[in-house]
């Protein structure tokens, strides 16, 4: 034998999602939502003319196309990207496991956690691309729709266009980085689980619950342990200035969550059993 | 705070809990609190007396300085502890009490008179100067002070009126109570008679929260204030004598005397005490000799009250209470949060004043413009409610719905070019007016400052300034001074002057007016030449910023680990001799509830072998199966393959080809396509994959091209077989692989795997079809109920292939028969048959031995008997079977 052969390698797993509806459906919903959004919009009718001091969101989207691209992400950011992220990382074991294909990779012999490993650089690789299709989408639509305007601050100054993409492409970044929890449980519960809609579900499970516990004020501090707790940072972009402390905060939260996951996920994985 | 009686102060302490009458000289003992009541004089030279309630924080080591902390208005005592235990841990003996007229205390609401509150904080004084637990200096108790708002006037005055006390630090206070609750009109400096405004939406506020839960209209007020609040609420003016009773409740009375190192803070967001009452009092200090600091936070009644200024005062305390360090002259400023910016803590040399060390002259277009003041006009504008915060977005948010009904007839705006380049507004901005009024009399005007940002306007904080002058019907100029604030204005912000004709936070005028204003001149914007500025939000904390670095190290120290982990089953051992494709030996499983599936299995397959691995349902053969293929691992035992380990994921895993447990694809996918997908994971090159060869063997003609979803289980099941021999493998593992294949192809597959083995390579298959077995393998494994029951070549287990089975009517006389014969030997086999082994005697000489003895031969088969032997292996070890 000469050198060691590299055992399933990224464009092969790459290959192998995309050939899978499931996960071209969800970054299609993703790809496809600002102009669904854009449609919803069209069927309101026009927005009032005088948007002056108006506090309402759907009318201060349609004031420039960065603005748009800004209102679909604070649409999307929150609960769609979770659920995407969810069906993506829910999917990595137990997708294979339900499909008995599981066995097969591992006689490869692909090694556990080299396995693991490179299903979790493919989802990772295509949620990234699905939420900067999302934006690039977003900020087409608008941009067609609305003019090549840049981000209206709500009661703040409008944006050059080039400082607003760079704020638009900083808030995917942040979207993505609160999503680490997210991804770092849908890894765990796949391993654990041996059904790939049951790893998705317990993440949207997690989610809510998470949100739900954010609301009461009664427990304080203790929200900040939340993993949703911080899953609105990437706001801070869309606003002047920009409070760089709830991101750096999210950031932190998430990096933690996805360590002790990730970690808990690799070590139950690399012990499994694995039937079926 | 209130405190009545010059104390000359007999002082009745009133323990609630246990006395502790000599406390040790020093000691480190533990933190502790007592509360008790001081008695003190109702006022200076009476003899009539009243309790205040008050804390005493002692802290850990003693003896210490001591910090006197004073309540703000509508407090109590219960309401500093929070601040009293941070001073008790930083090492303070802390004395906080409720000032007279609130909570428990007994006595009148004075405002912080010179004939109240300040003698009883004398007497506080005079508690700790008997504590032992008190640090002494010089003889003297070292006692410091620390107030906010009502209680920062009195620490002013108390520092001013009591030697003893060593520094003094004042919040968001006032200089001057009649400046302050009913401020002199703009443009009046210099007239003859000082109009004033009353500033009634803060000071209702406050008369509301000293007369909370009272039955009568005046609360806990002395009656002269309750009749100066009635009669100033009511549109009358104040008088000389209203003037010197707020005189007396004023630290401008005092400072004059006051020795003691002093630091000032004031809010920016502050309509009630705004920055000019600080800077009465700095320079009253100043001239007095005092050594004074002051500091502008972002905060203030408007906003957040004192919130974060306590590192400022513990850095004051640690320098000027528990050490005498000289005082910096340095003057540290906020600037708040604009549109494009965040809030900024900047450092000046030294304090300029409210005209700031230089000014911009910015031009404000408009033209001239009528405001009117409709009689009774309602509403009158919002600029701010009390209590409603400018320091928070909702509170800004609120602010400017609100603003967005002021009637647009009652206001003039003026508004400059937007700007080109930054400016910072830290002072008092000012502004000449040119005033026409329609009828000769006096205008009430209010003049406000904001800056506009696109749509969006925000009021710059401080609120507005009060003119109320006398005019004649030709009209005059009016230079108004706007409250000193700090402002950052960006590039592309506009300055707006707006003078409206109503406001709600003042009194306002009852009378119709028709004023036409206009501007005379810029406006000068004062600024301050600063030595530093650092960012005080925006920027994740230097914590986050470490614990972020942390947790990626952490990330990676896990990612190496996993990569070391990864490589210690990782290459194959180079074995110089090659062991046998696989040797099981001592393999033990028993799954989660305590199923053994597996219980100490162990054979060896040679080279060029097919060995059958036999066994009923649940004998343990696929579990054992999994184990070679590294899917489970064993509770004991161990597992090679060509002498090299074979665990999960093991490298020599790379000669074996498994097919377990039936086929798994990526069904939308063609056949062709999996295996390709297959073989892409192994990481190898396709040349090694055999793939047309192994195409062959799967014998899917056209259909390998289609979807796998479509394929019947007997394709799925040759493709699985075929994936398994993908790479042509040295060893392969095939469980169960005639399931659901028919006759023809199931003969086929026997030569495969006969052709495969011929070629040196070995073949493992698990089957419970026995005579599939016997027709395939060389050897064979028995397994039942998880054990190994008999392993050895078919021949060995289930006799020779020229093996005669002979029906027979007496089976032990046909024994007889066939050994006279000359057999090589002969046994009875169940019931009416023998087995014979004929060794060099023909058949037919066997069967007519038997039948020259007179038995019946009723059959004659030829062949192994792996049924038999299986079950009699499997009956061995189950009798019941």
């Amino acid at each position: 034998m000469t050198g060691r052969p590299v055992r399933l390698p990224f464009r092969v797993e790459l290959a192998r999602q995309l050939s899978q509806w499931r996960v071209r459906i969800a970054l299609g919903v993703l790809a496809l939502l600002p102009v669904v959004v854009r449609i919803a919009l069209l069927i309101g009718g026009p927005p009032p003319s005088s948007s002056r001091g108006t506090t309402d969101l759907t009318a201060l989207a349609q004031v420039s196309g960065a603005t748009f691209a800004a209102f679909v992400l604070v649409l999307t950011g929150g609960f769609l990207a979770t659920l995407v992220a969810a069906l993506l990382f829910g999917d990595l074991i137990a997708g294979e496991a339900s499909r008995s294909t599981l066995k097969y990779l591992l006689t490869v012999p692909v090694p556990r956690l080299r396995l693991l490993g490179v299903k979790v650089q493919v989802a990772t690789v295509l949620l990234l691309a699905g939420l900067i299709a999302l934006t690039g989408v977003a900020l087409l639509v608008g941009v067609l729709s609305y003019g090549p305007g840049g981000l209206q601050v709500p009661g703040g100054p409008r944006l050059e266009l080039g400082d607003s993409v760079l704020r638009l492409l900083a808030t995917t970044g942040a979207a993505a980085a609160g999503l680490l929890w997210a991804a770092a449980l849908g890894t765990l519960l796949t391993v654990v689980s041996d059904s790939p809609l049951a790893a998705a579900g317990g993440v949207v499970l997690a989610s809510i619950l998470s949100r739900i516990l954010d609301q009461i004020p009664a427990l304080g501090d203790l929200r900040v342990a939340l993993p949703t707790h911080y899953s609105t940072s990437f706001h801070a972009f869309l606003t002047t200035p920009v409070d760089l402390g709830p991101v750096a905060d999210g950031v932190l939260s998430g990096l933690i969550w996805a360590i002790v996951l990730g970690t808990i996920a690799a070590w139950r994985f690399s012990r499994k059993d694995v039937s079926g | 705070m209130r405190r009545l009686r010059i104390a000359a102060v007999a002082i009745v302490v009133a323990v609630l809990g246990a006395l502790a009458p000599s406390a040790p000289a020093l000691a480190a003992g533990t933190p502790s609190t007592r509360s008790f009541f001081v008695t003190v004089p109702d006022a200076p030279g009476s003899g009539t007396t009243i309790r205040l309630d008050a804390t005493l924080y002692t802290p850990a080591v003693t003896p210490a300085p001591a910090v006197l902390l004073a309540h703000g208005f509508g407090q109590t005592k219960a309401d500093l502890a929070p601040e009293a235990r941070r001073l008790q841990g930083e090492g303070y003996v802390v004395l906080a009490y409720t000032a007279r007229g609130f909570g428990s205390s007994g006595g009148l609401i004075g405002l912080d008179s010179l004939d109240g509150e300040v003698p009883d904080a004398r007497a506080m004084v005079d508690v700790l100067a008997t504590d032992h637990a008190v640090e002494r200096r010089s003889g003297s108790p070292v006692v410091g002070v620390v107030g906010g708002s009502y209680g920062g006037a009195l620490a002013l005055m108390l520092g001013a009126t009591d030697p003893r006390i060593v520094t003094v630090v004042a919040a968001i206070t006032w200089n001057d109570l009649a400046d302050a609750l009913a401020p002199p009109s703009a443009g009046t400096a210099g007239s003859a008679t000082t109009r004033r405004d009353f500033k009634v939406g803060w000071a209702s506020r406050l008369f509301g929260a000293g007369i909370a839960g009272a039955t009568t209209g005046c609360g806990r007020f002395t009656p002269a204030f309750c009749d100066l609040y009635h009669r100033l609420v009511t549109g009358g003016t104040a008088t000389p004598a209203d003037l010197a009773l707020l005189a007396r409740s004023s630290p401008s009375s005092v400072l004059s005397r006051m020795k003691a190192p002093t630091l000032l803070l004031q809010g920016i967001q502050d309509r009630l005490f705004g920055l000019d009452q600080a800077d009465a009092n700095e320079r009253q200090l100043v001239a007095a000799g005092a050594p004074v600091q002051v500091g502008w936070f972002d905060g203030g009644h408007d906003g957040g009250g004192t919130a974060g200024t306590d590192g400022e005062i513990d850095r004051w305390l640690a320098a000027h209470l528990r050490t005498a360090s000289p005082v910096s002259s340095r003057f540290a400023f906020a600037v708040p949060a604009s549109a494009t910016a965040f809030g900024e803590s900047r450092t000046a040399a030294r304090y300029p004043g409210l005209r700031g060390t230089g000014s911009i002259a910015v031009r404000l277009h408009g033209g001239a413009q009528t405001v009117v003041n409709p009689p009774g006009g309602l509403p009158a504008s919002v600029t701010g409610i009390p209590g409603l915060g400018t320091g928070t977005s909702v509170g800004r948010t609120a602010s400017s719905l609100l603003a967005a009904a002021n009637p647009p007839a009652e206001a003039a705006a003026f508004a400059s070019a937007t700007l080109t380049s930054p400016a910072v507004l830290a002072g008092a901005a000012t502004v000449r007016l040119r005033v026409e009024p329609a009828a000769v009399g006096t205008v009430v005007l209010y003049v406000q400052l904001s800056a506009r940002t696109g749509d969006a306007v925000r009021a710059l904080p401080g609120g507005v300034a009060p003119v109320r002058v006398d005019l004649p019907a030709s009209g005059g100029e009016v230079t108004v001074t706007l409250p000193a604030t700090v402002w950052r204005f960006t590039p592309g912000d506009q300055v707006v002057l707006t003078v409206r004709t109503s406001d709600s936070q003042f009194l306002g005028s009852p009378t119709p007016a028709s004023d036409r204003i206009a501007l005379d001149g810029p406006i000068s914007l004062p600024s301050v030449a600063v030595v530093a500025a650092k960012p005080t939000a925006g920027l994740p904390t230097t914590g986050v910023l470490i614990g972020i670095g942390a947790a990626l190290l952490v990330a990676v120290l896990l990612l190496v680990l996993a990569a070391l982990l990864g490589r210690r089953t990782g290459p194959a051992p180079e074995v110089a001799e090659e062991g046998p494709p696989l040797e099981l030996a001592g393999l033990v499983k028993r799954f989660r509830g305590g199923f053994l599936a597996v219980d100490d299995v162990g054979f060896t397959v040679q080279r060029g072998q097919v060995l059958g691995l036999l066994g009923e349902n649940g004998a343990g053969k696929t579990t054992t199966l999994r184990m070679v293929a590294g899917l489970l691992r064993p509770d004991a035992g161990t597992l090679s393959a060509f002498g090299a380990p074979l665990g999960p994921g093991s490298p020599v895993l790379d000669r074996i080809g498994c097919f377990i447990e039936g086929p798994g694809f990526l069904t939308h996918l063609s056949g062709r396509r999996n295996l390709e997908l297959y073989w892409a994971a192994t990481g190898r090159p396709l040349r090694d994959a055999h793939l047309e060869e192994v195409l062959r063997v799967a014998d899917l003609g056209a259909a390998i091209h289609k979807r796998v979803a479509g394929y019947s289980q007997g394709m799925r099941q040759r493709l699985g077989i075929a994936q398994a021999m993908l790479g042509l493998p040295d060893l392969l593992v095939l469980d169960e692989p005639t399931n659901g294949l028919d006759p023809p192809q199931i003969t086929a597959l026997r030569g495969v795997l006969h052709r495969y083995a011929a070629a040196g390579r070995t073949v493992v298959v698990s089957s419970h079809l026995l005579g599939e077995v016997e027709r395939t393998c060389s050897h064979v494994v028995v397994m039942s109920h998880g054990r190994l029951v008999a392993a050895g070549p078919v021949a060995t287990i289930a006799g020779e292939a020229d093996e005669l089975v002979i029906g027979a009517t007496d089976a032990a006389a046909a024994v007889a028969a066939a050994l006279a014969a000359g057999v090589a030997s002969a046994a009875p086999a169940g019931e009416g048959s023998v087995r014979v082994v004929p060794g060099g005697v023909p058949t037919e000489a066997v069967v007519a031995a038997l039948v020259g003895a007179g038995v019946g031969v009723t059959s004659v088969g030829r062949g192994r008997h792996l049924e038999e032997a299986f079950l009699e292996l499997i009956g061995a070890t189950e009798p019941s079977a």
